[in-house]
C-alpha cells in the first residue's frame, strides 16, 4: 500500500474506533512507523493520548498486539475505557485475576487484537508458550523508562522483557513513555537491544499551567492553612498529591471539617478496588471537587478540566513530578500547580527511600534465613503475611529482594538452591546494588530541591533537562518570573449534599419520575 | 461498635477454647472443618464469614485496641484473651441496639456479595439504558458478574423503564422493615446514571464509624432481602432473579479446584500430586475441601460403606470433633483423612 492510501485508511479507523477526526501531536507519525514494521521510541507528553499510537495500529495490523504495562490498575482503567467506547477484541492478562477468567482468556487469544500484560505474567512458561502460538505483530513497552536503572521508576522485571521480544519472534517494538532525558532513551534502546529505533520525541512543558513554589517558615498547622488558602480560591477540579496514605486521610478530613462547601474524598492504594473505582469515577463525573490521593491517583485518569495540582509532600523526582502537574489543564486552559515545602519536608522523602530498600542487617538476616530454609528442604512461602513474620520484612522490600535471588539463581520456583560460598558472593553483590540504588535515588531527591531553591525562571529549570527549546510564558510563568491569579474566590457554589430520606434517593437511583 | 460486638461476642461464646485467631478465621470464613466446626458447635455459625476481606492485621490491631482499653485481658496461652468485666457489660448495655443488626453468614456467605454486586450493576445498566447513555465505567469490574448481569440486560432490554420501577416497589417493601440508618448506608451505595454511589470509607467518615461497621451493616440489608426472597421468590420476581442460579461451590480456593477439576477427569489423588507438583497430603486437604463446599460431593470412593458407619459411631460415642478422640475408636486402619470427609460432610451423616 501507498503512503496515501495507509493514511486514508488510518482515519477511517480512527473515526470508526475513536470517534475521532484528527490526530494529536506525533501520534500520526508514530503510527504510520509502527504500520510500517520499524521499531519505534515515542517521547509524548501524558495527555496527549500516547495510548492511541498502539490501539489504534492494534485494530489495523494482522494479529495481536501486546502491551506490557508496569501497573496494573493502569492497565484495568485502560480497558474499562476502550469498553466504555466499544472498542473490542481487548482484553487484561494479570495476577489478581481469577484463575477462571484467565484461562477463559487464554483459550480464547486468538480472539483478542490488544493485550495488556504485567510484566510478571511474561515469566509464566504456559502463557508464553500460548503467546508464541500466536502471531503477534506489535510489542508495546509501555512506561518504557521503567526498564533503565537511571529511569526513575526501575522494574528490573522490565530487563527480561527483550528475551520474551526473541522469544516471540521478534515483532516489530514500540517503546513509549512520558519523560526521559537523552541518558535514558539510550538506555532503553540498549536495554532492548534495538540501537536503531526511530525516536519520535516530542516537548513536554505545557504553557498553560502556572508553576508554583511556596516555601513556608512555620508549623505543619500553617502550612495546612496555605492549603486550604489555595483551596478555597477555587471550585474547580483539585488534585492533592502527598507522599504518604495516612495523611490523605487526615488531610482530607481536615478539608471536610474546615469547609464544608468542599466535596472531597481520599484516594489510595489502601483503598478496596470497589471503593477506589467509585471514588475516581465521582471524580470523573464531578461528584467530587478535591481529591487527596498517593501517587496511585492520576495514571489512567483522563479528566480534561483539572484546574489544580498541589504537592503537600515534596515529590522524589522531577520525572513524577513533571508527570503529575501534567493532568492539569487537558483542556488547555489556565492551570496551576503548587508545590507547598517546609525545611523540614526534606526528612519524608528521604525516609521513604529508606524503607523501601532492605537494610544491610535485614540482608544478612535474611540471607542466614535462607540457608535453614535449604537445609530443611522447605519452599519459601508466597503468602506475603508469612514472609514478614518469617523473614520480619516489608512485602515491597521482600520482592525487590526476590528478584535478585531469583537473578542470581539462588532461589528458583520458591526453592532455594545455594551453597555457603554462594550465598556470600551473593550478599556482596545485592549489597553493593542496593546503595548503589539508594544513592541514584537520593540523587532524584536532589536534584528536586535544588530545582526548589532555583532563583530563576522555574519553568525552564524544570524542562531543561528534556528538551531544548521550551515555549516562553508571557505571563503567569512561575513564581519566581511572577504569578498574578486573579481573585477567583467563589463561595456560591451549589452543594448537593445528601440529606434526603432513603426513599427519595432510591427512587432518585431508579429514575422514578424522570422516565416514562 | 458492631465490629467489636462481633470480635467480643465470639471470643466469649467460643468459651475461652480457642486462641483470637479461631475468631478472626470464623468471621474472615477459613474454608476449613476445624472453623466450620467450632461455628456449629459454639453456636455462632451466623457469624461465619461475615467479614470475607478482612486482613490478619487489621483484626490484630483490633485485638491489641481492645487489650489497650481494657476490654480484654492476655490469658497465660499466647494469643488467648478473656473478657473484662467492663466488656461484658459493654455487651450487655449494647444488646438492645445489636438487634437491629442481624445476619446469617452460614447461610448466605456464599451468595451475599454476588448477589448485591449482580444488584448494583443491574441498576447502573438500566439507568444508564433508559437514559441514552452507552459510554460508562461499570461499577463492578468482577467478569462474572459482568457477565450475568449483561445476559440479564439483554433479555430485559424491551421492558427497562416497567422493571425498574418494579425494582423500586420490591426494595421498598423491603427495606420498609429495616432499620433507617441501616437502609440510608444501604442506598448511598447504590449508582445510577451519571451517579456513582458512594464508597464504604466514605460513608465511615461520613457517619464516624469504622468501616467495617459499613460492611456489617450493609450486610444486614443483604441478609435481610435473600431472607424475604427466599421466603416469598413470587412476590419478589427482580430481586428473586438476581440470587438464581449463585452454587456454593464456587466459592473453592484457586487450588482446590484445578484438583476437583483434575479428580473429576478420573486422576487418582497419586497422578493428581504428580502433575501439580504437590505433596499428596495437600491433594487430601483439597479433597476435604471440596466435601465442606459440595454437600452432594460423594465421600464414597475414598471409604467403604463399613468404614463409614465405624467412623459415625465413633463420632457419636466419644461426643467430641476431635480428631485425635475419634481416631482413637475407630479400627485401626481408617485414616485421619477419611475422618475429616466424614465430619466435612456431616450435613450429610451427623
Ligand atoms: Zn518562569
Amino acid at each position: 500500500m501507498t503512503r496515501i492510501h495507509i493514511q486514508a485508511n488510518l482515519y477511517e479507523h480512527l473515526r470508526n474506533h475513536f470517534s475521532y477526526t484528527s490526530f494529536h501531536e506525533g501520534q500520526e507519525e508514530i503510527i504510520l512507523d509502527v504500520l510500517r514494521g520499524r521499531d519505534v521510541l515515542g517521547i509524548l507528553r501524558t495527555g496527549t493520548g500516547k495510548s492511541l499510537c498502539y490501539q489504534l495500529p492494534a485494530k489495523m495490523l494482522p494479529g495481536i498486539t501486546i502491551v506490557v504495562s508496569p501497573l496494573i490498575s493502569l492497565m484495568i482503567d485502560q480497558v474499562r475505557e476502550l469498553e466504555a467506547i466499544h472498542y473490542r477484541q481487548v482484553v487484561a492478562l494479570h495476577s489478581f485475576q481469577q484463575w477462571s477468567e484467565r484461562q477463559t482468556i487464554l483459550r480464547n487469544l486468538h480472539h483478542y487484537k490488544l493485550i495488556y500484560v504485567s510484566p510478571e505474567i511474561l515469566q509464566n512458561k504456559q502463557i508464553i508458550t500460548l503467546f508464541k502460538q500466536q502471531h503477534v505483530s506489535l510489542f508495546v513497552v509501555d512506561e518504557a523508562h521503567c526498564i533503565s536503572q537511571w529511569g526513575y521508576d526501575f522494574r528490573p522485571d522490565y530487563l527480561r522483557l527483550l528475551e520474551v521480544i526473541e522469544t516471540l519472534h521478534n515483532p516489530t517494538v514500540l517503546a513509549l513513555t512520558g519523560t526521559a532525558t537523552p541518558n535514558v532513551q539510550n538506555d532503553i534502546q540498549d536495554k532492548l537491544k534495538r540501537p536503531n529505533m526511530i525516536e519520535h520525541v516530542y516537548p513536554m512543558d505545557r504553557e498553560n499551567i502556572s508553576l508554583v513554589v511556596e516555601e513556608i517558615n512555620g508549623s505543619e498547622a500553617e502550612k495546612l492553612d496555605h492549603l486550604l488558602t489555595w483551596i478555597k480560591g477555587t471550585n474547580e477540579p483539585t488534585i492533592v498529591y502527598f507522599s504518604s496514605r495516612i495523611a490523605t486521610e487526615k488531610v482530607a478530613q481536615h478539608i471536610a471539617n474546615q469547609l464544608a462547601n468542599k466535596r472531597v474524598a481520599y484516594y489510595h492504594g489502601g483503598l478496596e478496588t470497589t471503593d477506589r473505582l467509585k471514588i475516581q469515577q465521582q471524580f470523573m463525573n464531578d461528584q467530587l471537587e478535591i481529591i487527596c490521593c498517593t501517587s496511585a491517583f492520576g495514571m489512567g485518569i483522563n479528566k480534561a478540566n483539572i484546574r489544580m495540582i498541589i504537592h503537600y509532600h515534596l515529590p522524589p523526582q522531577i520525572e513524577s513530578y513533571i508527570q503529575e502537574i501534567g493532568r492539569a489543564g487537558r483542556d488547555g486552559r489556565d492551570s496551576i500547580s503548587v508545590l507547598l515545602y517546609r525545611q523540614e519536608d526534606i526528612h519524608i522523602p528521604l525516609q521513604i527511600i529508606e524503607n523501601e530498600l532492605p537494610t544491610h542487617a535485614e540482608l544478612r538476616f535474611i540471607m542466614e534465613r535462607l540457608i535453614d530454609y535449604q537445609d530443611n528442604k522447605v519452599l519459601l512461602p508466597l503468602d506475603e503475611d508469612v514472609i514478614e513474620q518469617q523473614f520480619l520484612i516489608q512485602p515491597t522490600k521482600w520482592r525487590y529482594l526476590l528478584y535478585q535471588l531469583e537473578q542470581h539463581g539462588i532461589v528458583k520456583e520458591q526453592e532455594v538452591q545455594t551453597t555457603e560460598s554462594t550465598i556470600k558472593e551473593v550478599f556482596n553483590e545485592i549489597n553493593h546494588f542496593t546503595e548503589q540504588r539508594l544513592r541514584a535515588k537520593r540523587q532524584q531527591l536532589n536534584e528536586v530541591i535544588n530545582w526548589i531553591h532555583t532563583q530563576s525562571c522555574l519553568r525552564t529549570k524544570l524542562y531543561e533537562p528534556f528538551q531544548q527549546d521550551i515555549t516562553r510564558k508571557e505571563a503567569n510563568c512561575c513564581s519566581n518570573c511572577g504569578v498574578v491569579l486573579e481573585d477567583s474566590l467563589e463561595h456560591d457554589v451549589s452543594t448537593d449534599k445528601e440529606t434526603s430520606d432513603w426513599q427519595t434517593l432510591l427512587k432518585r437511583v431508579l429514575l422514578i419520575g424522570d422516565i416514562d | 461498635m458492631i465490629f467489636r460486638y462481633v470480635i467480643l461476642s465470639a471470643l466469649k461464646n467460643l468459651q475461652y477454647e480457642r486462641s483470637v485467631s479461631a475468631v478472626y478465621y470464623l468471621i474472615q470464613g477459613k474454608q476449613s472443618i476445624q472453623t466450620i466446626q467450632d461455628a456449629h458447635l459454639f453456636e455462632i455459625d451466623k457469624y461465619y464469614r461475615i467479614t470475607k476481606y478482612l486482613n490478619k492485621k487489621r483484626f490484630m490491631k483490633e485485638i491489641q485496641l481492645l487489650e489497650q482499653e481494657l476490654y480484654l485481658e492476655a490469658m497465660p496461652n499466647e494469643n488467648y484473651y478473656e473478657l473484662t468485666s467492663k466488656a461484658n457489660e459493654w455487651l450487655e448495655k449494647n444488646e438492645s441496639k445489636m438487634e437491629l443488626w442481624i445476619v446469617n453468614g452460614m447461610r448466605y456467605h456464599y451468595i451475599d456479595d454476588v448477589f448485591f454486586e449482580r444488584l448494583l450493576l443491574t441498576i447502573q445498566v438500566w439507568a444508564n439504558f433508559v437514559k441514552n447513555e452507552r459510554t460508562y465505567i461499570p461499577v463492578i469490574e468482577k467478569f462474572e458478574v459482568k457477565h450475568w448481569v449483561k445476559q440479564y440486560f439483554i433479555n430485559s432490554k424491551n421492558n427497562v423503564a416497567q422493571l425498574m420501577k418494579n425494582l423500586y416497589e420490591e426494595l421498598a417493601e423491603i427495606l420498609h422493615s429495616i432499620d433507617e440508618l441501616y437502609v440510608e448506608i444501604f442506598v448511598l451505595q447504590l449508582t445510577s446514571y451519571k451517579k456513582y454511589g458512594l464508597a464504604k470509607v466514605q460513608i465511615a467518615e461520613k457517619t464516624g464509624s469504622p468501616k467495617e461497621d459499613i460492611e456489617l451493616m450493609t450486610l444486614t440489608v443483604v441478609h435481610q432481602i435473600l431472607d424475604k426472597v427466599d421466603a416469598e421468590p413470587t412476590r419478589f420476581p427482580i430481586l428473586a432473579h438476581l440470587k438464581s442460579d449463585v452454587t456454593e461451590e464456587k466459592q473453592l480456593t484457586f487450588s482446590a479446584s484445578k484438583t476437583k477439576s483434575l479428580l473429576q477427569k478420573g486422576y487418582t489423588i497419586e497422578q493428581v500430586a504428580q502433575q501439580r507438583r504437590l505433596k499428596e497430603n495437600t491433594i487430601y486437604d483439597h479433597i476435604v475441601e471440596i466435601a465442606i463446599h459440595d454437600q452432594t460431593f460423594n465421600i464414597q470412593s475414598y471409604m467403604t460403606t463399613d468404614e463409614r458407619h465405624d467412623i459415625i459411631k465413633a463420632i457419636q460415642q466419644v461426643q467430641s470433633y476431635s480428631l485425635k478422640d475419634i481416631k482413637q475408636a475407630v479400627t485401626e486402619n481408617i485414616s485421619y483423612f477419611q475422618i475429616r470427609l466424614v465430619l466435612a460432610s456431616w450435613n450429610k451423616y451427623l
